[in-house]
């Protein structure tokens, strides 16, 4: 994850820690994603990654730590901080009772984009769906229901875009779609924050990675960065996994990674 | 409110009656739908004939009476509403599009309130054509019911967010000491109503205690919906209408102006609610579990039990899931105890009120169940997303009926033997004879209640959400059920009498006519139950895919 002089970080997360009574869900979190950068987040099962990205979304207040999306502060400015960002969730839940196009109308306007029919079409067919409009959610397959969720996020072109498992649920081809999409976004200078455990599916889609284990943050740097440092281990992210993740207790961030 | 939140409820409520015409189009749902319509304007038209007609309305209370009731009425039902979800409830739609979008806090607030007031509504108009009929202004009447549902929505949506507003601000160790102190509090004012209680008819008990001090002081601020159904001029309707709405433009003020982070426990909520209503097997992201709140100290474990064909390890799963589930026994325990009060305060042994007693018993035993409904659904009702596991597990159907209905019978049996308990605490005493005789009736009753409730649920295992979608399905089968309740149960009790009537007629004794009417009570759960288990076996799989 370079930063760019000229391109000051799109999410930032500096010391974010999340609690649930005694528990602690997210343990002194830093690091950032800058425009045109697509991050992975990996880590185990209950690492912390669906708790850092809602947190990012506003839905989870933090215990402590900032949070700033776009430049602006989640806990002191959500509604602006949430302009500026979509997230598609891991479970592609749609209201049954309506029906695609009346999805991307009410996320039109509760972004406020104007003349949005146009982009709402072409996000559509881009994503395969342009002969399904007409169709509820409820007729839709998961993945299809994956699909509209995209759209709807993609819709008021967000600068930062949150996904949880975006692969969950996809055939090979719905993939491909949501790769080229994501790829799309981030060549127009959107940062985009993935969470999945499909390692070997999003290495060669993300250009940098942040693997966490129990809240905290093993690693964070670009994909080249994570070669270099873990050349003795393979290298590969999955062997960068397994090296980071296995073991009783979590090691702190290795030196050198942000 | 937002002009995308607007659209939204807009389309949502289009979409919900589009949704009912495809519905419609089937054959299934034609009958459900048009069934439903057609049975609740009966009974509309029978109302209004009843209140039209010389002679068949009958008498209405008095105000006083009403005056008390109502308000108390409305102020238990709120708290708990406030106390059995403790949080707004979003569906996970909302969740996923509206709790990152740039809506306001209030904003979102506004929307909760105002998309819940539809099924408020229709759960007011459904009441009122029974309570109507009560109110000296039939007009009045109809008013103050559906005022009283839109505020017990909106108050206890204050509730919720203002204890979460205070225990934002209160360490654990504070907040445990307050629950226990709120738990305490309501168990003295259940305990001092009862003991307020003078003997009497059940009618007579019931309203003295609702006219003690204790029960009159907590209902107070509901004062006006009594007022209103009571009123017995118009002016004094126009008057207290006017309060009524008052209050509910305060509650919904104070919703909107607590200055609560309710994102996190709405997403807690919808997860309890949709686990409840629809056990999705969703899996839930690192946070998740968390934010439901610490995982307990200690975890309680059902003991084994021994089934016929190898239905233990189904009962104890759902037996283990039910003792682990604590929150699930609190609504069961507020009914319990105000259905204690309800039927015995005021009896009091040592002055021989045995009729009253006797009644009493028998109403817990035989009615409860009709009434109440089984509190505890650990059975094919949590398992709608399991139902392909289910059959493939090496058991026959009625073997999986037989795990999956145990548990909920036992356990009502055990909550109606509790209540029992509670009775003979409170009475001084229920005398041996007929707490044997309860016990006797108690299990098979309960056994056909949860038979009946899960051979309706694989019937029409609509997905019901406090959205109001499926409200309309929803009543239409909580009519069918209580039918069905009704009908089962009388053929039920009518084989114990008559087991129990023969037995006395051949000069048995009375422990022995009391041993044949509970085996003669026992024998329709057997046919019951393997319905049950062909039903079971007949379930479309295809409708068991999660709501999205």
């Amino acid at each position: 994850m370079t930063e760019p002089a000229a391109a000051p970080p799109v999410i930032e997360i500096a010391g974010l820690s999340k609690h649930y009574g005694d528990r602690v869900a997210v343990d002194g979190l830093t690091f950032s994603v800058p425009p045109g950068e697509i991050v992975g987040l990996v880590g185990p099962n209950g690492a912390g990654k669906t708790t850092t990205l809602r947190a990012i979304a506003g839905i989870h207040p933090p215990s402590s730590g900032t949070i700033r999306v776009a430049g602006f502060d989640v806990v002191r400015h959500p509604v602006e901080a949430r302009r500026h960002l979509a997230m598609v969730p891991d479970e592609p839940a749609l209201f049954a009772s309506l029906t695609v196009w009346e999805h991307l109308e009410f996320t039109a306007r509760i972004y406020g984009v104007r003349d949005w029919r146009g982009p709402a079409a072409a996000l559509l067919d881009e994503m395969e769906l342009g002969d399904r409009r007409q169709s509820l959610a409820d007729e839709l397959s998961r993945g299809m229901r994956q699909k509209v969720a995209v759209a709807c996020a993609l819709l008021h072109d967000p600068a930062a875009l949150l996904f949880d498992e975006p692969l969950t649920g996809l055939d090979p081809r719905g993939i491909r779609t949501l790769y080229e999409a994501i790829r799309r976004r981030a060549a127009e200078g959107a940062a985009v924050l993935l969470s999945s455990h499909l390692l070997g599916q999003i290495e060669t889609l993300c250009t940098g990675f942040a693997v966490m284990r129990q809240g905290r943050l093993l690693f964070a740097g670009t994909r080249e960065e994570m070669r270099d440092r873990y050349a003795q281990v393979g290298g590969s992210l999955e062997e960068v996994f397994f090296h980071l993740t296995e073991g009783a207790a979590p090691p702190v961030m290795e030196a050198g990674a942000r | 409110m937002n002009p995308g939140l607007r659209l939204l409820a807009l389309r949502l409520a289009r979409g919900r009656i589009r949704l009912i015409g495809r519905r419609m189009r089937t054959v299934r749902g034609a009958i459900g739908i048009g069934g439903t319509v057609l049975f609740l304007l009966a009974f509309a038209a029978l109302q209004v004939w009843r209140a039209t007609t010389p002679g068949m309305r009958g008498g209405t209370p008095s105000p006083e009476t009403l005056r008390t009731f109502v308000p108390a009425l409305v102020t238990v039902l709120t708290i708990i509403a406030a106390v059995s979800e403790r949080g707004l409830y979003f569906s996970p739609a909302e969740t996923g599009f509206l709790f990152p979008a740039p809506v306001g806090r209030r904003e979102l607030l506004l929307y909760n309130l105002v998309t819940r007031l539809g099924i408020q509504v229709l759960s007011g108009l459904w009441v009122s054509v029974y309570t109507v009929l009560y109110a000296p202004l039939p007009a009045a009447g109809f008013a103050a019911v559906m005022l009283a549902f839109v505020f017990m929505y909106v108050a206890a949506q204050a509730l919720a967010l203002g204890a979460m507003a205070a225990e934002s601000y209160l360490s654990p160790l504070v907040r445990r000491l307050v629950r226990a102190a709120v738990i305490a509090g309501v168990l003295l004012i259940v305990a001092s109503a009862a003991m307020s209680a003078a003997p009497g008819t059940a009618g007579q008990r019931f309203r003295v205690i609702l006219e003690s001090p204790v029960v009159r002081a907590v209902s107070i601020v509901a004062r006006p919906f009594g007022e209103l159904f009571a009123a017995t001029t118009a002016g004094a309707a126009i008057g207290w209408g006017i309060a009524s709405m008052g209050l509910i433009a305060l509650a919904a003020l104070l919703v909107l102006s607590f200055d609560v982070a309710y994102t996190e426990r709405s997403l807690a909520v919808g997860q309890r609610v949709q686990r409840r209503l629809s056990r999705m097997l969703s899996t839930s992201g690192d946070g998740e579990g968390a934010a439901a709140g610490p995982p307990p100290r200690f975890r309680l474990r059902a003991p084994r039990v021994a089934l016929p064909g190898r239905a233990g390890p189904l009962a104890w799963r759902q037996m283990t899931e039910l003792l682990r589930t604590p929150r699930a026994l609190v609504s069961p325990l507020i009914f319990g105890a105000v259905w204690l009060v309800a039927m015995f305060g005021g009896i009091h042994a040592s002055e021989g009120d045995a009729e009253a007693m006797q009644t009493s018993v028998l109403t817990t035993a035989l009615l409860m169940p009709v009434i109440f409904g089984n509190p505890l659904p650990f059975d094919f009702r949590r398992d709608l997303d399991r139902m392909a596991f289910l059959r493939s597990l090496p058991l026959r159907p009625v073997a999986v009926a037989v795990g999956q209905i145990f548990p909920a019978a036992v356990f009502f049996a055990l909550f109606e033997l509790l209540v029992m308990c509670g009775a003979a605490a409170l009475t001084g005493a229920v005398p041996a004879g007929w707490m044997v005789v309860a016990a006797a009736l108690v299990l098979p009753v309960a056994w056909c209640t949860a038979a009946l409730e899960n051979l309706l649920f694989l019937w029409m295992p609509y997905r019901v959400g406090p959205d109001g979608r499926a409200g309309a399905q929803f009543l239409g089968k909580a009519l069918l059920l209580m039918l069905m309740k009704v009908v089962t149960l009388g053929i039920v009790g009518f084989a114990g009498f008559a087991a129990w009537y023969g037995m006395r007629i051949l000069g048995a004794p009375l422990s022995l006519a009391l041993i044949a009417a509970a085996l003669a009570m026992s024998i329709p759960c057997i046919p019951l139950t393997w319905w049950v288990g062909r039903t079971f076996a007949r379930f479309d799989l295809t409708r068991a895919a999660a709501a999205p």
